[in-house]
């Protein structure tokens, strides 16, 4: 397979995409179809004495309103901890929770009937910060307390190697409540059909894990519930959990009607998942040379109201709260708190940019007081394979830590950044700094990893890929087609794709954890395996040849027991008979040892990715702009630049809103950027320009070399354009976003007195 | 015949060990193994069957040498 070249093809979803012919989830209608609407709670925490829904009956115009008594399953979900109510009925957690659901004829008269729903409230105090949540006299957000997880990971002695370290650095970092802004909020309809079964339609990240948590929800047989989840008008990690979908099924399965919803961005602003704001306190000591001695870390992540995926987002970072840098000595503490502070949930990065921000910034302000330039302190520490884990663990795949440490060392920006940071008017000042990133793949020990695909010959020869990963703007879909297609030496043109159905493609894991394109080249690799097995297996009993040869993929055909036979030919050989199928199935390595009292960890395959970026400062203003961007990322093997660089540019401009624009701020509660005009998002003129340098470290483990590059794109791109900040007019940046009155107030600590 | 069970998550609560061995008759099916443990309510139904990185159903005919993971659909990452 090493022979397989890859094109920078366009995407297989380009021209529907380009020119809104392609259906999405939330453009879907049926006859006879229902609108929805979620009662939100009026309150950040409460508890509910009675709901009297008889005024929005009452409304013409409306079929049905139901309340929590109306669940005909189990009254909750979540991907971890099922605890998140899908309708409220004893107690509100956070403004978005639902207190009941509305199905009407027209949109208008749903929301109508919405606001005639009387609830009776007790309202209880807010809690909105993690760290006062910890406390004994808390209010309790859940009854088993605040504390959704504690994690605690230690290696060697951390205050022995902080008593023998010659500088320590020692500060506290603050991060934002980042929201995903996909273009399209979540929306889907659920469809009852004539058989019982019903048929959901909602852009997600796992249909198949959908299908499991709505027949929990809904107390039917999954394989009575058919979910659709693709084509996803973006994820980001805010729909990997249910959002929408078990109001609409259980509206749907009540009415006997379709029922539509589809959130408006102030209802998706408030209700939807977010990034977990991250306390981190972390420090790190280091010797004269700038080895690195030892890191004491303490985390404390806002949960917000339910569980979700908070559990592995802080013990993912708390993996990465050293880096992959060499450190003896280490104290990895987390806790991830429950709040009243809407909920946070999967985000590309998932708690690797909260920590990194910190680490890279005590890294580069040891640099500066140890006299060393920021790339030499780094590949100082940077591990190899082989070495054992700032955590405890062997690194026993590959590691691209120097790789792409040298390749940013060496880039035009890096190189030349003295000329770069030159401006021509004295109170804007440049800086440029750099940054690099692991970033663990996959979903960790612990919990069984896999993916399967099928590869079908159609009767014209050409192929359908059938594969449970969604496309919500990766790029995925195309690369999984070029791989199927490379391996079976055709134009990518001759293969369809059908994903992210329950009902026609097969179950491959969630699109998440930087897993889609490794999981895929290992699945696609072992159905194109298994189709010339079926192939030879066909032939034989057809020509009573007996013959043990295995087929091998030349030019659009396949050498087989009776000669070369193209796909053509096979599929009019068989036209009377099943379609030949290829199935391929596989399961992720793991570490064998979990990470004492760290559930999920070690990861064992990583991206890696370092970052440099040249910002400016306005001086009088604290306005900073990002200018350039360089990016050094490993692929392992590319399958489509043209992907990679869209993953870089989406990628750099999602941290670059972190850095420096993304927050949602919620006040005792309320959420008060609710749409775009106050939660600001970068435009066009606000990204930079970029530079890409690809580089091919093959992964092993993967039967084409590739890994995931998702997230770890967005990553070392958030501490480089803090880093530069400081090196653009000298203020150590401790809290992200980096909002023009934060640098104004660093670079003017007087006007605070 | 011999088929190896590893539980996973909170499935591990339903047997003393969660990786285990059963000597089987033949033609006993997942299903069968799911109800012997007795999982049951949300649990059953949040209940992923896996085979050698397949999904498997109830209704699977467990051959000998096979082993059957039982996991919650978790993820994220």
């Amino acid at each position: 397979m090493d022979d397989i070249r890859f094109e920078r093809i366009d995407r297989v979803d380009a021209q529907g995409k380009a020119c809104g012919t392609t259906q999405y989830m939330s453009d879907l209608s049926f006859p006879g179809m229902l609108y929805a609407w979620f009662v939100r709670s009026k309150y950040p925490h409460a508890l509910i004495r009675s709901i009297d829904v008889s005024r929005a009956m009452a409304l013409d115009g409306v079929v049905t309103v139901l309340t929590a008594a109306d669940v005909t399953g189990f009254n909750g979900f979540g991907i971890v901890d099922p605890d998140m109510p899908v309708i409220c009925g004893d107690k509100v957690r956070y403004m978005g929770d639902t207190v009941a659901l509305v199905a009407a004829t027209t949109e208008r008269i749903a929301e109508q009937a919405a606001a005639l729903v009387d609830v009776d409230y007790e309202v209880l105090p807010v809690v909105d910060d993690p760290i006062e949540a910890l406390k004994p006299d808390a209010p309790k957000v859940h009854d088993k307390g605040n504390v959704c997880l504690h994690t605690l990971i230690t290696k060697g002695d951390v205050e022995q190697g902080l008593r023998e370290a010659d500088v320590v650095i020692e500060h506290e970092y603050r991060t934002p409540r980042q929201a995903h802004t996909p273009l399209e909020t979540e929306s889907g309809v659920a469809v009852p059909e004539a058989d019982g079964s019903l048929s959901v339609y909602a852009g997600s990240q796992y249909a198949f894990r959908d299908q499991l948590q709505l027949a929990r929800i809904l107390g039917m047989n999954p394989r009575m519930i058919h979910v659709t989840s693709n084509p996803v008008g973006g994820g980001f990690g805010g729909k990997d959990e249910l959002t929408i979908q078990g109001g609409i099924a259980l509206l749907a399965m009540k009415t006997g009607k379709p029922v539509k919803l589809f959130l408006s961005r102030e209802e998706s602003m408030v209700s939807g998942w977010k990034r977990h704001p991250f306390i981190v306190r972390m420090k790190t000591g280091f010797q004269s040379d700038g080895t690195m001695l030892a890191n004491d870390v303490t985390c404390y992540e806002d949960k917000g109201a339910y569980t979700s995926l908070g559990g592995p987002v802080l013990n993912l970072a708390l993996e990465h709260a050293s880096s992959l840098y060499r450190v003896p000595n280490t104290r990895h503490e987390g806790w991830a708190v429950f709040t009243n502070n809407g909920v946070c949930g999967a985000f590309r990065g998932f708690g690797v940019p909260q920590v990194l921000f910190a680490l890279e910034s005590n890294m580069d302000e040891a640099a500066e007081k140890l006299g060393l330039d920021p790339v030499t302190i780094r590949r100082k520490n940077v591990l190899h394979q082989g070495e054992v884990s700032p955590i405890g663990h062997t690194l026993r795949t590959s590691v691209s830590m120097d790789l792409v440490l040298d390749a940013i060392e060496k880039s035009n920006l890096w190189q030349h950044r003295e000329e770069y940071k030159k401006t021509d008017k004295p109170w804007l000042r440049r800086g440029v700094a750099l940054a690099l990133a692991p970033q663990g793949a996959g979903l960790g020990l612990g919990i069984p990893d896999y993916g399967g695909a099928y590869i079908d010959l159609d009767r014209d020869g050409n192929f359908t890929l059938r594969i449970g990963l969604v496309e919500y703007g990766q790029g995925t879909h195309t690369g999984f087609t070029q791989m199927a297609a490379g391996l079976l030496r055709v134009n990518p043109s001759r293969v369809r794709i059908v994903a992210g159905q329950t009902e026609g493609s097969v179950d491959a894991g969630p699109a998440t954890a930087s897993r889609s394109m490794y999981t895929a080249s290992n699945a696609i690799a072992a159905a194109f395996h298994d189709f010339g097995v079926k192939v030879v297996d066909a032939l034989n009993a057809k020509y009573h040849t007996g013959l043990d040869v295995v087929c091998e993929a030349k030019e659009s055909g396949m050498t087989t027991p009776v000669g070369f036979r193209t796909y053509e030919e096979l599929a009019q050989e068989f036209a009377q008979e099943s379609p030949l199928r290829g199935e391929g199935y596989f399961v992720w390595p793991t570490a064998d040892r979990e990470i004492p009292g760290a559930a999920g960890l070690p990861h064992w395959i990583y991206s890696f990715a370092a970052q440099a970026a040249l910002v400016e400062v306005n001086t009088l203003t604290g306005e900073t702009h990002l200018l350039r961007v360089t990016t050094a990322l490993d692929t392992g093997h590319t399958v489509n630049q043209q992907q990679v660089e869209g993953q870089i540019d989406g990628g750099v401009a999602q941290g670059e809103g972190f850095a420096l624009f993304e927050d949602t701020l919620i006040a005792k509660g309320q959420v008060r950027t609710k749409n775009f005009s106050t939660y600001i998002i970068p435009t066009v003129q606000d990204v930079p320009e970029h530079e890409y340098i690809i580089l091919e470290n093959p992964e092993g483990t993967s039967a084409l070399g590739v890994r995931g590059i998702g997230e770890v794109v967005m990553v070392p791109v958030i501490p480089a354009v803090a880093l530069a900040i400081h090196d653009a007019a000298g203020a150590w940046v401790r809290q992200l976003p980096a909002t023009p009155e934060r640098v104004y107030r660093l670079l003017h600590p007087i006007m605070d007195e | 015949m011999n088929v190896k069970i590893k539980l996973f998550q909170d499935y591990k609560q339903y047997h003393d060990t969660p990786d285990y061995e059963l000597e089987l008759p033949t033609g006993t099916t997942a299903g069968e193994i799911v109800r012997q443990l007795g999982i049951k309510g949300p649990e059953l139904v949040y209940l992923i069957l896996i085979l050698k990185g397949k999904r498997v159903y109830d209704e699977y005919v467990l051959q000998d040498g096979d082993e059957l993971v039982f996991a919650a659909p978790i993820g994220g990452g």
